[in-house]
């Protein structure tokens, strides 16, 4: 009954390590193959946050898919997570050529529901991607096997292998983000009355229990 | 060592000898006495009630003078010399036996009496200036060692701790208001009362502190208090401050020094900027150690040197910073002398004669003020029409001398090296001016040896080339910004760039050049129409202060490429991943001629400020500058640009960005409302667009050309050109903005914006010069006049009392990030790491020095400070370390060095938390076999696998040492007497040595004989790793003081139970009870006292108020919380004068 009422909206985070190695795990690019349907090597470094949008059907919905990509370097982590909040869907991206980028995973969900407090933390979307397929299989360090029990792990978060240089599986990684966001959205709608901005610093107690209505 | 000379001089009880007058204080009572000194002690010190009303008495006059004293007789007078106090007997017996046997029997040989009393005093001088080097007591203002010492020793604080102030004032909460003392000293603040029998203790530490505010009393009448708001969310009232803006200003000056160093200290683990290498230099011995040992080997008369009280420093300290900050001088500068002036302009010499004699200022004379620092001279001139500003090396000065006119004025001239000639003639009293000129001659003499630079450093001056005689061949030779090469963005045509030259040729020639430019009434016109593009690099560094950076550092760009030329850092790699994502629009950076350069410079700075390293942002800021400039001249830009213009801004926890976001919102607020409250209901996130605009100074958000304009406007007038500009931006787009709702549309109207600043605003109009306004006029324009409120020191002040807020929050990110980053966890759970690290970062913080690196690691020193808040065996009190437990210390640090040692696997002497974690993980973690071999092999020196004699009495030793607070049930002393005995009989060879008479006793045995007794099994089973504290006290904040709370508490209890009557057995022997009833809470173990505070958690506000408590004769202690009956507002009500009757009738009984 919601979706219908009014244009829809989706905020879509991408999260992934890139402070520790030499490589990123390839956010910028992720999103700009799906989004321009281009790669390059070479972009400016993202300074705090940026986002692009694109218009996708969903469900035979038209939504509006706007895609936060984050500044690379951990530092920037204190400071650049004010638009975490409202996120329909987390979306965690790891190298699978480097495996702390896939060790740090666990660090970013924790990182992402302490920063974004939503409203349900146990049923938050989100959506694994495991980056950089197109590179030697040789070089390989992070089995798609091991990411999936991970996932699984994690009340089976959906899992891709992608490429962002080869577009391989992007499209259909990013449908079911939307998919997944959408559920989301329609979710807070419902609950849309009981909607007050909740603060990062607020208090425990109010955002457990808060269905006793 | 001392132990030759018994009795060893006594600590902590010698004072700076003061006088006092014994006729007039009855209070006290002479215990011993000799020819020529005297022991007292307070008279009240048995009686509850006397001591009620002394302590009240004391309180009033703030002379809580500890209860026991040594004075020195000078003959027949009653005025005395006091040289000792103590709060114990214990302490002043010691003192008082040093007394007797080292001065007592020479003050008889001496003759006079001034003759005794000066050598009595040399003599107690000397012992305290060595003993309390650096600390308060030997503070040259009387007052402030007297307010210390009550402070410290009330607080149990360490006594290098120093008071800044003290002040009357009255604490409020919810049932309680208290008169008494604020006393703030570097690190805490605290409050004490005690009136009529209620003690009221506070101790803050301001590293706690989050938010300070002015508030009206409670009446609302007076504006005399303030608000304290913690980390925690409590708050805390005071008021009856009659110096309430000074308490503000204080404490806004030392929890700004405090954050500074809370950020330092729990910056994201180690140094990204610092080389990696396996193995580590141990060269950093605790700065402490090294301190007191320098001033050991001093001689006395250096020593003696009295500490200017801490208030004083502080004063000090902010007067620098504003005089550094508001003339752009190196941090190394302090202000050294000031006078008033005014200054004659060169041409005017001839005219000047005339006016002087006619006593009346010229026109174009400056009246002002001369300020000198050890390397720079500069004058301000404050005059309400005029403007004049600007600054002389001293290294620029050739010559100086005073011109002998016939007046009475003190003239100077100055020739610079240009030849340039300046006149001042000071106006202040003839001392002040002949000081002045002293001081300058003293500095001027220093920088003497600098002046032989000046001429290869004015070789890269561009501002050289365009006044010299052949500018055309001069330009050829001066380094220059890539611009040179691969062309200065835009058309200089469209720029005017000839005409502008013109203008800065005429403006320099008339007011000097790089180092010695001044700043005239059209020096900032010239700058807001942009600068010339071979001009635009210098003024920058002049304007900024780079240049006097660069100048004083000339070779230090190259020496640190050199000198880390192959070297990795975590921050080179980072540079490395963006260096071609930096301006990738200009020229320059799509070839390597361009990336080296940048390269070059941003990793020179991650090696000279290796804990900052690298942050993304800079790439941008550098790449800009590096157009215009050299590199060496970029890299102290950015130098000047990280330290004093966006003061943390890139380091790791970021904290400048998000401190001027929350002064940006503030402003935002303050002249936008209604914007704001658009942005608050739509919940729209400000800091996500313009976060980038201040940490890429623009320079990523706007079309270049207008950056650079930003920039040039940026270096001449400081940080508050990026608020103003922002500003700007939000209100000629207000419109725009009201209609977005949510973050994506708020970015969109910005993006457009910004890419529309060159646009006509008025397209269509009639002149030529309506038609070439673009909007970036109009948002400079608008910055300028809208905005004229934000001025550089607003932000400073801003800035200040804003931090505080911020540094929660990255607090809590940092350790959430550092608990996250551990390598290995040792299987403690998220709440145990969290307990670790906050008490290791903690212990790290009291044992910084302010203004020094910190250390990723923790020093020996600061580990025994952790581990005592870690584990109760490992807390050495005060008695631990009394001479009767001196052999006990020894034991006990032994073992704590074998543990450091243990825990310090990498042996970098030195713990990093995650050291920390694993080894205390480990040991917590430890079943009751691992305990036991884990102290079979902490005492296995030789690590051969065996414990031989002396090992396995060391053993017993350790135990004994942990179990000394266990009290004197026996069992543990049973227990360890026991294993000695056992371990003596199961000696035996080692295996391989048979014949051998050295016996050994194996781990077998040694576990066996452990297993037999039952009390050390229980302590090797889980005693000891539960001894290991890792769960959240209830009131962290507190810890260190519970156990004295719950004294005072215990204290006041059996005080006030004399005063009640009905609820206690016996009234006669209160008096001698108290004392005892001390003695029995020392012995209740630390659970039982955060029981009592938990009990206390029910009313929060309250949790520090120390209550009266009654000791029913059961021996249970339960705290009864005050009835609270009365008016809250009544300070005084009737209850307490109801009580007053009550103690006074008390008193009549006994």
């Amino acid at each position: 009954m919601s979706a219908n009422r009014k244009k829809v909206l989706l905020k879509v985070i991408i999260l992934g390590d890139s402070g520790y190695v030499s490589h990123c795990v390839g956010k910028t690019s992720l999103m700009n193959q799906y989004v321009n349907k281009k790669f390059s090597t070479q972009y400016k470094a993202t300074i705090g946050a940026d986002f692009l949008t694109k218009e996708v059907m969903v469900d035979d919905k038209l939504v509006t898919m706007q895609i936060w990509d984050t500044a690379g370097q951990e530092r920037f982590q204190s400071l650049g997570v004010a638009f975490y909040r409202g996120a329909d869907c987390c979306v965690l991206v790891y190298d699978v050529n480097t495996p702390k980028s896939f060790d740090s995973l666990s660090s970013w969900v924790d990182e992402f529901l302490v920063q974004a407090s939503p409203r349900n933390p146990d049923s938050f979307p989100f959506v694994v991607l495991g980056n950089k397929i197109d590179v030697d299989e040789s070089k390989r360090m992070v089995s798609a096997r091991r990411a999936h029990q991970w996932c699984e792990s994690k009340g089976g978060i959906p899992h891709f292998e992608t490429s962002a240089k080869e577009a391989i599986n992007v499209e259909q990684a990013f449908q079911t983000i939307a998919k997944n966001a959408l559920a989301m959205e329609s979710d807070v709608e419902l609950y849309s009355d009981l909607n007050d901005p909740i603060r990062i610093d607020n208090d425990s107690t109010t955002d457990f229990g808060g269905c006793a209505c | 060592m001392a132990t030759n000379l018994p009795p060893e001089l006594p600590k902590d009880c010698f004072t700076i000898p003061t006088q006092v007058d014994i006729a007039i204080n009855l209070f006290w009572e002479t215990l011993k006495e000799n020819d020529s000194f005297i022991l007292q002690r307070i008279k009240a010190r048995k009686n509850a009630l006397f001591r009620g009303m002394m302590g009240t008495i004391q309180n009033v006059f703030d002379t809580k003078q500890p209860p026991y004293r040594i004075l020195y007789r000078r003959g027949a007078s009653t005025i005395c010399i006091q040289i000792a106090v103590a709060e114990t007997e214990k302490q002043i017996e010691a003192a008082w036996a040093w007394v007797q046997e080292n001065l007592a029997p020479k003050v008889v040989v001496l003759e006079s009496v001034s003759e005794k009393e000066e050598w009595v005093a040399t003599k107690i001088n000397s012992i305290v200036t060595r003993i309390d080097a650096g600390t308060d007591e030997i503070s040259i203002d009387e007052n402030v060692r007297n307010a210390s010492r009550s402070f410290r020793q009330t607080f149990d604080i360490a006594s290098t701790e120093h008071l800044v102030n003290y002040y009357s004032a009255a604490y409020h909460t919810k049932r309680f208001t208290s008169q008494g003392w604020l006393y703030i000293s570097e690190n805490y603040i605290a409050f004490y009362s005690f009136l009529l029998g209620i003690e009221t203790k506070l101790l803050l530490e301001l590293k706690d502190i989050q938010d300070i505010k002015k508030e009206k009393s409670k009446r609302g009448v007076f504006s005399d208090a303030i608000k304290l708001i913690t980390k925690d969310k409590q708050e805390y009232f005071f008021s009856n401050l009659f110096k309430r803006d000074e308490v503000y200003e204080t404490l806004i000056q030392l929890t700004g020094l405090a954050m500074q160093r809370l950020l330092k200290n729990t910056s994201l683990g180690s140094s990204p900027g610092a080389e990696i290498i396996t193995i580590g230099e141990t060269e950093d011995m605790a700065p402490t150690e090294k301190e007191i040992a320098a001033i050991k080997s001093l001689p006395t008369t250096e020593v003696q040197k009295l500490v200017q009280p801490m208030k004083m420093n502080l004063a000090m300290q902010k007067q620098n910073e504003l005089f550094r900050i508001h003339f752009r001088l190196p941090a190394s500068e302090n202000l050294n002398y000031e006078v008033p002036a005014t200054y004659l302009p060169e041409k005017k010499e001839e005219e000047e004669k005339s006016t002087a004699n006619g006593n009346e200022l010229a026109a174009t004379d400056y009246t002002g003020r001369l300020s000198l620092s050890e390397a720079y001279l500069t004058f301000q001139c404050l005059e309400k029409q005029k403007t004049l500003e600007f600054v002389l090396p001293l290294y620029t000065v050739r010559r100086v001398e005073r011109l002998n006119g016939k007046s009475q004025i003190y003239s100077l001239k100055m020739v610079t090296w240009h030849q340039s000639v300046h006149v001042f003639n000071l106006s202040g009293q003839k001392v002040q001016c002949e000081q002045f000129c002293e001081v300058l001659k003293h500095n001027l003499k220093n920088q003497i040896k600098h002046m032989k630079d000046l001429k290869q450093f004015l070789a890269t001056c561009a501002s050289e080339a365009l006044l010299s005689d052949d500018e055309d061949k001069a330009w050829d030779s001066v380094p220059g910004g890539l611009g040179l090469v691969f062309d200065f963005p835009g058309d200089p045509k469209k720029l005017k760039d000839r005409s502008k030259m013109k203008l800065w040729k005429q403006y320099l020639q008339a007011n000097g050049r790089n180092l010695t430019m001044m700043h005239a009434a059209n020096f900032p016109k010239l700058i807001r129409v942009g600068l010339p593009n071979r001009l635009r690099g210098e003024i920058w560094e002049a304007c900024s202060g780079a240049m006097y950076l660069r100048f004083m550092n000339q070779g230090q760009f190259q020496n640190l490429l050199e000198t880390y030329k192959d070297k990795m850092s975590l921050s080179i790699e980072e540079i490395e991943k963006d260096l071609n994502r930096s301006l990738p629009e200009y020229a320059a950076y799509q070839t390597s001629e361009g990336i080296d350069s940048l390269r070059r410079v941003l990793s020179a700075y991650s090696w000279k400020d290796p804990e900052l390293g690298y942050c993304q942002a800079m790439n941008i800021v550098t790449s800009a500058l590096l157009i215009y400039m050299s590199e060496e001249q970029a890299f102290f830009t950015l130098s000047i640009l990280c330290d004093d213009y966006l003061p943390g801004y890139y380091s790791t926890s970021m904290y400048g960005a998000l401190l001027d976001q929350l002064i940006f919102e503030h402003l935002l607020e303050t002249t936008m409302p209604m914007l704001h409250e658009h942005f608050k209901k739509a919940d729209i996130q400000l800091s996500v667009a313009c976060l980038p605009w201040f940490l890429s100074l623009y320079i990523n958000s706007m079309p270049l050309l207008f950056a650079f304009r930003v920039l040039d406007c940026f270096f001449m007038e400081g940080p508050k050109i990026l608020f103003q500009i922002g500003l700007a931006v939000l209100k000629i787009n207000g419109a725009e903005l009201l209609k977005a709702t949510d973050d994506g549309a708020f970015m969109h109207v910005l993006k457009n914006f910004f890419a529309s600043l060159d646009d006509p605003i008025y397209p269509n109009a009639d002149t030529a010069k309506a038609r070439s306004l673009t909007k970036f006029n109009e948002l400079l324009l608008v910055a300028y006049r809208d905005f004229h409120v934000v001025t550089d020191t607003s932000i400073r002040q801003l800035r200040q009392t804003h931090q505080l807020k911020v540094v929660a929050g990255i607090e809590s990110f940092t350790k959430r990030s550092a608990i996250r980053n551990l390598d290995d966890s040792a299987n403690l759970s998220k709440d145990e790491l969290g307990v670790l690290y906050d008490k290791y970062y903690n212990a790290i913080y009291y044992d910084q020095k302010r203004g020094e690196r910190s250390d990723a690691r923790m020093n020996y020193v600061t580990y025994e400070r952790f581990m005592g808040s870690v584990a109760n065996w490992a807390k050495f009190t005060a008695r631990d370390r009394t001479a009767e437990r001196e052999v006990q210390l020894g034991i006990g640090q032994n073992f704590m060095t074998r543990l450091f040692e243990y825990i310090d696997t990498k042996k970098m002497n030195g713990l990093t938390f995650q050291d920390v974690v694993t080894g205390i993980g480990h040991i917590v973690r430890n079943g009751l076999m691992e305990q036991i071999e884990f102290f079979f092999n902490l005492h296995d020196i030789d690590k051969d696998g065996f414990l031989s004699k002396e090992e396995v009495l060391q053993l017993s030793e350790t135990l004994l040492w942990l179990f000394r607070e266990k009290g004197e049930e026996g069992e543990h002393l049973t227990g360890v007497s026991g294993f000695l005995k056992r371990a003596y009989e199961y000696l035996e060879a080692k295996p391989d040595e048979e014949s051998s008479n050295n016996k050994y006793l194996s781990l077998g045995s040694c576990r066996m004989i452990i297993l037999a007794d039952e009390t050390l099994e229980t302590f090797f089973d889980h005693e000891f790793a539960q001894s290991f504290q890792l769960t959240e006290a209830p009131i962290e904040r507190q810890s260190s003081l519970s156990r004295e709370i719950f004294d005072s508490l215990f204290a006041a209890g059996s005080r006030f139970a004399s005063g009640r009557g009905s609820r206690r057995p016996g009234l006669s022997n209160t008096s001698s009870k108290a004392p005892s009833s001390t003695s029995i809470s020392s012995i209740i173990p630390d659970n039982q006292v955060s029981d009592a505070k938990s009990d206390e958690i029910g009313s929060p506000s309250e949790d520090s108020q120390v209550v009266q408590a009654t000791t029913p004769s059961n021996g249970t202690q339960e705290a009864v919380q005050k009835e609270d009956d009365g008016d809250e507002d009544e300070e005084y009500g009737d209850d307490v004068l109801e009580e007053v009757d009550r103690l006074l009738d008390e008193f009549e009984k006994s």
